[in-house]
């Protein structure tokens, strides 16, 4: 039996054809597909590239129906190191646009996974101004309205 | 505020995030003082009118006053505004919304942007339609209810002649709009454009009463692969008879590529049948941006603003604020409050996270936490916490600090939404039982997972847990024993439950009735010397149970569990002082797991087994097919054959050995387990070979005695390869493995793992789970 197929378009107009299981776990790709069967969706506010890392990213996580129970059971810890992985060795900007992808599209899994990487790097940081480092956040607070805050808020930090 | 004629409030702070600070604005027409508004002010207030503009503004936490005033002052107010402006005001509600619009007769003109919680990209269309003479108003409607945002829309003004309904960010909408309803009398033109996100996953309800005079309607959004956009053009070319001019948006590259094809010739259909006069389909070229929605709605005004002018780096800063909630909530509450510091868009987000996470530990005394937690679950409102989880530090030498500080603090916790409960009591088995945190259970219709951990569970009347699948409770005093038992009787779809009994639990008769439950631990910390408590595990789906430390029960009767069932058991049978009888209480618990089939028995229970061995009859497995042993080394050929002679069907024998002083006095018996000979198929050793190369020994046990051996795996640290053993012992192993033909001889290399600990150090197990 061979599986159905979908073509996702980037917004370069670079063509992927997916495996429609592997499509479905975004929820959006699943509503349009069923509302649009047969087309191609075009995703216009995602690059090729960031689109290639959602379809490997659900490639890997894709739930095979015909396998059997324990396969799927035994690997979820390789799995969750796939994760790791995954998102180890993508940098900070592409991090980003594959956490609004993951958004976008709506795999939850994905945002979890990405979201919980920027939130460890965010951790890793030491004081504020590492954290400020890290991200490029300019900082429009004087010192004394640091201090404000710090007071306001209560814990001690 | 008399004669003043413009009054304009703005609060330039980038921060999206509403503050407390409320702003009473009152209107004042003719001279007379009649409106009073109570508004939570976000990050602009902007009220406009063309020809007057009268503010008075007050610092008040006041929160009230506005409906009843409204109403009152309905006819008199505001006469004569035709302009105002909202941006980014949050209202005290629906209602106040609709009052506001009502109560402005000569309103002509509305237009309205509802950013999604995110709203520093501020839409400034009106600009241009206030000088042309309409009244206008930008609203933001942000219920921080839950997420969930109902937004009922009633325009009731008469003279509304242009409607304005336009979402800043549409990229993040997660279905949080739910319902939308709209209403209105006069309205001649309106624009839509958030229409896609608002609809996508809820229901655009549109309004009942049928415009008469609606005469244009515009999509300023390209039409979306779902077409809902069409839908609605349909909806309007059908039911509103003055309709004449109908304007789509289509993007340029998609044009009859991605729409069902038909639908837009059909909606063309339409256009001629309900006669209307101008039907356009508006070529947009498709935004190169990746992501459309960002900084799309910054506007000219805004420009040269430092939140607009951001690095291109700061990449985080740009995400919409409900993601940084989501990345926010990865990170204890600690973190997650140092984020409040890094610029002013990350002040206030976290105190949106859905999720507390504090240790008691961190803040100078109990007082201080318990106001902190007060505050921020008073700033959040009521059902919006999912996750509460709570480690208690008690300070011993702090004469304030009392458990029972906390009791009120808990109690204002909401569960009704709240997925993950979770309070720990780090003042643990001291000599004061005061310590332990009064708690009483509430309604938790969404808890999915419950840890409790060194409290006392308050009485209940009736409990519901209706999603839980998760009980932890450690040394938890329950009122009662049928506490206990409605505890777990309440939670339809429980499916993993662990019982830590402490000291100071009075429990008598334990009963699990479960029909979901898969999987039961239970643990008893301390030795206790009464011995008349019982347990009865009625659980037809039960596939795994785990009992561990000391085993003091009168009686242990499993009445129902799941076909595949797993044990584990991990105990100190320590037979005190009625020998025989304790000893009979034992077996009748053994004789439970007479019939399973995959079992972990750890060096403890393989000891007692043992002992027992020497007066008693040995207790039987007869189902047991899989074992996995815990041994001591040394005494491992003094063990092996007893537990072999115990499991009689055995066919997978997994062994985990370590090295400790066990003195060995008797000699090994002789005799061959009957598993040996008839059953034993594999056998696996998973520490690696050591010094002593007693697995060596063993892997020849069992590969001349066991006949129906087919496979035998060893693992050697790779640093130690053919270097410490006796040169040659591993090549006869391997001649021998040829000798009695085993199919399959694994020697895995494993990487050695460094002892953490020094040599002196005792390993003692930890008490918790």
């Amino acid at each position: 039996m061979s599986k159905k197929m979908i073509v996702l378009k980037s917004s370069e107009g670079v063509s992927f054809v997916v495996e429609e299981a592997v499509a479905r776990q975004s929820k959006i790709i699943s509503f349009l597909v069923e509302e649009f069967p047969d087309r191609e969706l075009p995703l216009t506010n995602m690059t090729s590239e960031i689109l290639r890392k959602t379809i490997e990213y659900c490639k890997k996580h894709v739930v095979e129906d015909d396998g059997g129970g324990d396969s799927s059971s035994s690997s979820s810890g390789d799995l969750k190191e796939w994760d790791v992985k995954f998102v180890a060795e993508i940098d900070q900007p592409r991090l980003m646009d594959l956490l609004m992808a993951a958004n976008y599209l709506d795999i939850p899994s994905l945002l979890d996974v990405t979201c919980q990487k920027v939130a460890d790097t965010i951790a890793a940081c030491n004081d504020e101004k590492e954290i400020r480092a890290t991200f490029n956040i300019e900082n429009d607070f004087t010192e004394e309205e640091v201090e404000a805050i710090r007071m306001e808020n209560q814990y001690p930090i | 505020m008399r004669k003043l004629e413009r009054f304009q409030v703005g609060n330039k702070t980038p921060t999206p995030t509403p503050t407390l600070t409320l702003i009473v604005v009152r209107f004042e027409d003719a001279g007379r003082c009649r409106r009073c508004w109570t508004l939570t002010q976000e990050t602009v207030v902007r009220r406009r009118r063309r020809r007057r503009r009268y503010f008075w503004r007050r610092r008040r936490r006041r929160r009230h006053a506005f409906d009843a005033d409204a109403d009152a002052d309905a006819g008199h107010a505001a006469t004569k505004r035709t302009a105002l402006y909202l941006e980014n005001v949050v209202l005290p509600g629906d209602a106040a919304a609709e009052a506001l619009i009502s109560c402005s007769p000569v309103l002509e003109a509305l237009k309205q942007a509802i950013p999604f919680f995110t709203c520093w990209r501020c839409d400034h269309v009106t600009e241009n339609s206030a000088d042309e003479g309409f009244t206008s108003g930008i609203f933001d409607f942000l219920s921080k209810d839950d997420f969930v945002v109902a937004l009922r829309v009633c325009i009731c003004s008469p003279s509304l002649k242009s409607f304005t309904l336009k979402r800043v960010d549409p990229l993040y909408a997660r279905g949080r709009v739910k319902d939308m309803t709209m209403s209105w009398k006069s309205l001649q033109e309106l624009f839509l454009d958030p229409v896609r996100r608002l609809s996508e996953r809820s229901t655009v309800r549109l309004p009942r009463c049928l415009v008469s005079s609606l005469e244009s309607v515009e999509m300023e959004s390209p039409v979306t692969e779902i077409a809902i956009e069409l839908k609605l053009a349909r909806y309007f070319m059908k039911n509103f008879t003055t309709l004449r001019k109908l304007v789509l948006r289509s993007d340029e590259s998609s044009t009859g590529v991605k729409h069902k094809p038909g639908v837009l010739e059909q909606i063309v259909k339409y256009s001629r049948r309900y006669n209307l006069g101008q039907f356009e389909v508006l070529p947009v070229i498709p935004t190169r941006r990746p992501w459309p929605g960002l900084g799309a709605y910054s506007s000219s005004v805004r420009e040269g603003e430092r939140f607009v002018n951001r690095g291109e780096e700061d990449r985080i800063s740009l995400l919409p604020e409900p993601l940084l909630c989501h990345i926010l909530s990865f990170l204890t509450t600690e973190h997650a409050v140092w984020t409040s510091v890094l610029s002013s868009r990350w002040r206030h987000i976290w105190r949106w996270v859905p999720r507390l996470e504090i240790d008691s530990f961190d803040f100078t005394n109990d007082k201080v936490c318990v106001g902190f937690i007060d505050k921020f679950l008073a700033f959040q409102g009521k059902p919006y916490l999912r996750e509460f989880k709570l480690t208690i530090d008690h300070d011993a030498f702090d004469r304030d600090s009392e458990a029972s500080l906390y009791e009120p603090c808990l109690g204002r916790v909401d569960m009704r939404k709240l997925e993950r409960f979770q309070v720990e009591n780090r003042f643990e088995r001291g000599a004061f039982d005061d310590f332990r945190t009064p708690l009483t259970l509430s309604a938790c219709e969404a808890l999915v997972c419950l840890k409790l951990h060194f409290v006392s569970l308050k009485e209940f009347d009736s409990l519901s847990l209706p999603c839980l699948k998760i009980m932890y409770l450690e040394d938890v005093v329950l009122p009662s024993d049928a506490a206990a038992e409605e505890l777990i009787s309440s939670s339809p779809v429980l499916e993993v439950l662990k019982i830590c009994l402490g000291r100071d639990d009075f429990a008598v008769a334990l009963r699990v009735c479960s029909p979901s439950l898969k999987s039961f631990t239970l643990k008893r910390v301390q030795p206790v010397y009464v011995r008349n408590h019982s347990v009865v595990i009625d659980t037809p789906k039960l596939e795994y149970l785990s009992l561990m430390d000391y085993y003091h029960f009168r009686s242990f009767e499993i009445t129902s569990k799941a076909e595949s069932f797993k044990v584990d058991i991990d105990v100190e049978f320590e037979l005190m002082t009625d020998y025989s009888l304790e000893k009979k209480i034992i077996d009748d618990l053994l004789n439970n797991f007479s019939g399973v089939k995959v079992m972990t028995m750890s060096w403890r229970t393989l000891l007692f087994i043992n002992s027992s061995h020497q007066t008693n009859p040995l207790p039987k497995f007869h189902g047991l097919t899989r074992l996995r042993a815990t041994m001591c080394l040394n005494a491992s050929s003094l063990l092996l054959p007893v537990v072999l002679e115990s499991c009689p069907n055995l066919k997978h024998l997994t062994l985990e050995l370590f090295v400790y002083r066990y003195a060995v006095s008797t000699r090994p018996s002789t005799v061959l387990p009957r598993c040996l000979v008839s059953s034993l198929e594999s056998v696996e050793m998973l520490s690696p070979v050591t010094e002593e190369a007693t697995e060596l020994r063993i892997a020849r046990y069992f590969m001349k005695n066991s006949t129906k051996l087919k496979k035998l795996v060893l693992r050697l640290n790779q640093s130690s390869t053919e270097v410490k053993h006796k040169p040659g012992v591993l090549e006869q192993l391997v001649k021998f493995s040829r000798r009695y033909s085993l199919c399959r001889f694994e020697v895995l290399p494993v990487v050695p793992t460094p002892n953490p600990w020094p040599e002196w150090y005792v390993y003692v197990k930890s008490d918790r789970f």
